[in-house]
């Protein structure tokens, strides 16, 4: 079964604990700089949006590629950067409409989210399900049952 | 007799339906203790703590033997703080 | 590991910022943040030094943990000579800024001698240079962070700065990063604007390591656990915030009110906790918006709220609709309870002004409160606070007060020298309600006597949070003791300032103490680093800290004499509530707490103490 990462923004606090465990698993330290999820805030709506590559099927930054260096994890549905064949071209970074991949100058390539190969490490972290990991086909499920009780609710009244 | 109640936070939907904000008078038989107030309520143990009688905290091993008397006020809190 | 080893000194006279190793001998003693930064601050002033004198330093501490994954690491502070109280302040913020320090690869700014003209600090990494601010000067908080991130050209840039109240000289202004978290108290911002230093802008792209990461994922995994296991700061924290206060005390009758002639409100019904939660009728929206945490934090006891746009304070201001910081009980008591106003959009609007300018909303609640007191009583006239009807209960004159003194003009001016020398200035010096001249807040000593035992020997001056023995007086935690009882309280007392004391210099928030003990804090310390640090090894830090502290304020002129309280709480007894009748105990617990202390009857560390804790 083939997952999503499933975003909630009504849950998100801010705390960043999702960047700090990604950056972790990718670059061995604490540094939500290099995180490949970010949590973006709307300060005057009061709202933290935590973000990041939501793996296309039929993904702008593979097609982009000139040397084929992103792969799809058949396994996972991710769109995975191979390290050692990536030239840091950055015209992936032109191509995705959505920002979520990015060059680093460290290392000259690109990084992204790649579910942590089918155990994601945001998910672990956060501490009020803002980001969870589920089927890929029902991720709006709950939404839909929340609509459901509100549609209940009017037909009963 | 009536006795003044409030319960408050997560502790407010016990209070008898249609009860506007966290205040509620109720009736209890005379000889009515904290804890047989607290049992009617049917929460959940663990639920509440600060228990105070006329802003007094009860503690524990009180709450059975403490009788409400005319003109109390029963304000509860689950277990909160802040700073 | 955990700790950068760097810190950076700036010195402001010159215009030069250069890099220094951190004295981990001193790291090694005093940990981080509070007791590191003190330790540096001790040893480079004069006790004597005007606080606003360019030979005042001013030291911005993350702890060892700051930064890293464990919950609640934003923690840093600011630690100065208080422009307020002429003592040791030491003001602890969350937010983002302080983790992004840490991530730039330092554990400390010091700030020494004064600019002549204004600048902000501005840090990518290592790269850290002093830049003109005169384009800023004159600007609020919430208009210099988003213009000092456009100028980075980074818009993950994290800034912390004075607003007007700081630049003009308010004494009780302060620092707030993330637009609206603060070091709040005893003036710090006063200082910074002293030094013509405005802000500080930070980019960290280095990251965090710790000593043993296997240990500390799994301590800190532990830790995280337990807090969200626990009532408090797994539900109740979250779901209600500081405000849930309000009506427990006052239901204790311990909310000091009408500038503490009274110990209940009752208006408190609505301006608490559910205040905030109940829908409006004039908009269908609640004050409350959300709630946010600071950086690492798995609580999240932070308030976003949001006014009605045609509430008076705002209508024709869309600058103020937005969401942002809302009401802490604090910052709620000093604004409400202690003026008699009840109106929760008036207090949210000021609370707004505070963060926009810069001012600590405590100190500023208290004195408007004093200032009342006078006003009714006719030692302040109309013409005095140029015609605004300074009266308890009245939104309009603490608005119109509010948004004077974020500029430090008219009768503001007045109000920003802080309620000790303004009821002095006008005879009534009985009137503050401050200890070492700085106001204490929402709790009265005569129904918790723990706490006036507390607010007589801070270090900072009337504070709760240097011992907040209301976990254990009011809310059990970790044990529940009497709060009209003067008995044990000095032992609980010193226990509590100790342990605080370490955490504060950790990186950690004080609020995980609700479910962690230090027994819960040495693991995730241990294993991020050097040297093994146990939870008797932190209590001792803590009480070495607090001697140092103590030290200091000594050689600025401080006598144990000044560990008292206002007359009104040693001799007028509370009017109403479970303490009626009751004066604060002061005299009772003083003596047994120097002698707990090791200090002398006069309140001095003896000389066996300083030797047995190495200060």
């Amino acid at each position: 079964m083939q997952k999503s990462l499933n975003i909630d923004p009504e849950k998100c606090t801010g705390c960043l604990q999702c960047e700090l465990a990604c950056s972790l698993e990718h670059e061995g330290s604490f540094n939500p700089a290099k995180s490949r999820i970010k949590v973006i805030e709307f300060g005057s709506q009061g709202r933290m949006v935590p973000y990041t590559c939501t793996q296309c099927a039929d993904a702008w930054c593979v097609k982009a590629c000139p040397v084929n260096a992103i792969v799809i994890n058949h396994a996972t549905g991710a769109k995975e950067v191979l390290e050692d064949v990536c030239v840091g071209c950055k015209v992936c970074t032109i191509a995705c409409p959505f920002g979520t991949i990015n060059y680093s100058q460290d290392t000259g390539k690109v990084v992204k989210c790649d579910l942590c190969g089918g155990d994601p490490k945001c998910v672990t972290a956060c501490p009020t399900e803002a980001i969870t990991y589920v089927n890929a086909d029902t991720t709006g499920y709950d939404r839909m049952r929340a609509s459901a009780a509100i549609a209940d609710a009017g037909a009963q009244a | 007799m009536n006795l003044k109640i409030k319960l408050y936070a997560s502790l407010t939907p016990y209070l008898p339906k249609g009860t506007p904000k966290n205040e509620a008078e109720i009736e209890i038989p005379k000889g009515a203790t904290v804890q047989s107030v607290l049992d009617g309520f049917n929460m959940p143990e663990g639920l509440y703590k600060l228990v105070l009688v006329n802003g007094v905290f009860i503690t524990p091993e009180d709450r059975a033997s403490r009788i409400f008397v005319e003109n109390d006020v029963f304000a509860v809190w689950p277990p909160v703080a802040g700073g | 590991m955990a700790w950068t080893e760097k810190i950076l000194r700036v010195n402001l006279t010159k215009g030069t910022c250069e890099s220094e190793p951190l004295n981990m001998d001193w790291a090694a003693k005093y940990l981080g943040q509070r007791g590191l930064a003190t330790k540096y601050l001790v040893e480079e002033i004069d006790p004597k030094v005007d606080p606003l004198s360019p030979d005042n330093k001013l030291i911005f501490a993350t702890g060892p943990l700051t930064g890293t994954c464990a919950s609640t690491s934003a923690r840093y502070s600011v630690i100065t000579k208080g422009a307020l109280t002429g003592a040791i302040a030491c003001s602890n913020s969350g937010g983002y800024f302080g983790a992004e320090l840490k991530m730039a690869g330092w554990d400390m700014i010091i700030f020494e001698g004064k600019s002549s003209s204004p600048v902000y600090l501005s840090i990518v990494n290592d790269v850290a240079e002093l830049r003109s601010a005169e384009h800023l000067w004159g600007r609020s908080v919430w208009e210099v962070e988003p213009a000092l991130k456009a100028e980075s050209g980074d818009p993950q840039t994290r800034v912390c700065s004075i607003g007007v109240a700081g630049e003009t000289g308010v004494l009780f202004a302060c620092i707030v990063n993330d637009l609206h978290r603060a070091a709040g108290r005893s003036g710090v911002g006063t200082v910074m604007g002293s030094k013509n230093l405005k802000a500080i802008a930070v980019r960290g792209t280095l990251g965090v390591t710790v000593k043993d990461p296997k240990a500390f994922m799994e301590a800190t995994a532990a830790g995280k656990k337990v807090l969200a296991d626990n009532a408090v700061t797994g539900e109740g924290l979250p779901a209600f915030g500081t405000q849930i206060l309000m009506n427990i005390i006052n239901e204790s009758g311990a909310l000091p009110s009408k500038n503490s002639s009274d110990v209940q409100f009752d208006g408190a019904t609505k301006i608490g906790a559910e205040g905030m939660a109940e829908i409006r009728a004039s908009d269908g929206k609640a004050n409350l918006v959300t709630k946010q945490a600071c950086f690492g934090c798995t609580i999240a006891c932070g308030r976003i709220s949001q006014i009605d746009k045609d509430h008076f304070t705002v209508v024709n201001k869309p600058e103020y609709w937005g969401a942002s910081g809302g009401l802490e009980y604090e910052a709620a008591w000093a604004l409400g309870a202690a003026t008699q106003i009840d109106d929760i959009e008036c207090l949210t609007y000021v609370n707004f002004l505070c963060n926009e300018q810069g001012y600590d909303p405590i100190s500023f609640g208290s004195t408007v409160a004093a200032a009342m007191e006078m006003f009714e009583d006719g030692d302040l006239t109309a013409k005095d606070t140029g015609g605004i009807e300074l009266k308890f209960g009245s939104a309009e004159a603490l608005t119109q007060i509010a948004e004077l003194t974020g500029k430090n003009e008219g009768f503001g001016a007045e109000i920003g020298l802080g309620s000790k020398r303004l009821c002095e200035k006008y005879g009534r010096p009985e009137l503050s309600m401050t200890s070492k001249g700085q106001e204490f807040p929402a709790y009265d000593p005569r129904a918790i006597q723990g706490m006036g035992l507390g607010y007589a020997t801070s270090n900072r001056g009337g504070c709760h949070l240097r011992g907040y023995t209301v976990a254990s007086e009011i809310l059990g935690i970790p044990e529940k003791t009497d709060p009209l009882e003067t008995e044990g309280k000095a032992g609980l007392v010193k226990a509590f300032q100790d342990a605080t004391a370490a955490v504060d210099s950790s990186g950690l928030c004080l609020f995980t103490t609700f479910a962690w003990s230090l027994d819960d804090i040495a693991p995730q310390v241990d294993a991020a680093c050097d040297g093994d640090w146990t939870p008797e090894r932190l209590a001792e830090t803590g009480e070495r800290i607090w001697n140092m502290e103590r030290q200091f304020n000594l050689a600025a002129g401080f006598t144990g004499k000044d560990d008292t309280l206002p007359q009104r709480l040693l001799k007028e007894a509370a009017k109403t509530g479970p303490a009626e009748g009751k004066i604060a105990g002061l005299d009772v617990m003083l003596p047994e707490y120097y002698e707990l202390r090791g200090w002398t009857a006069d309140g001095i560390p003896s000389n066996q103490t300083l030797e047995r804790l190495g200060v």
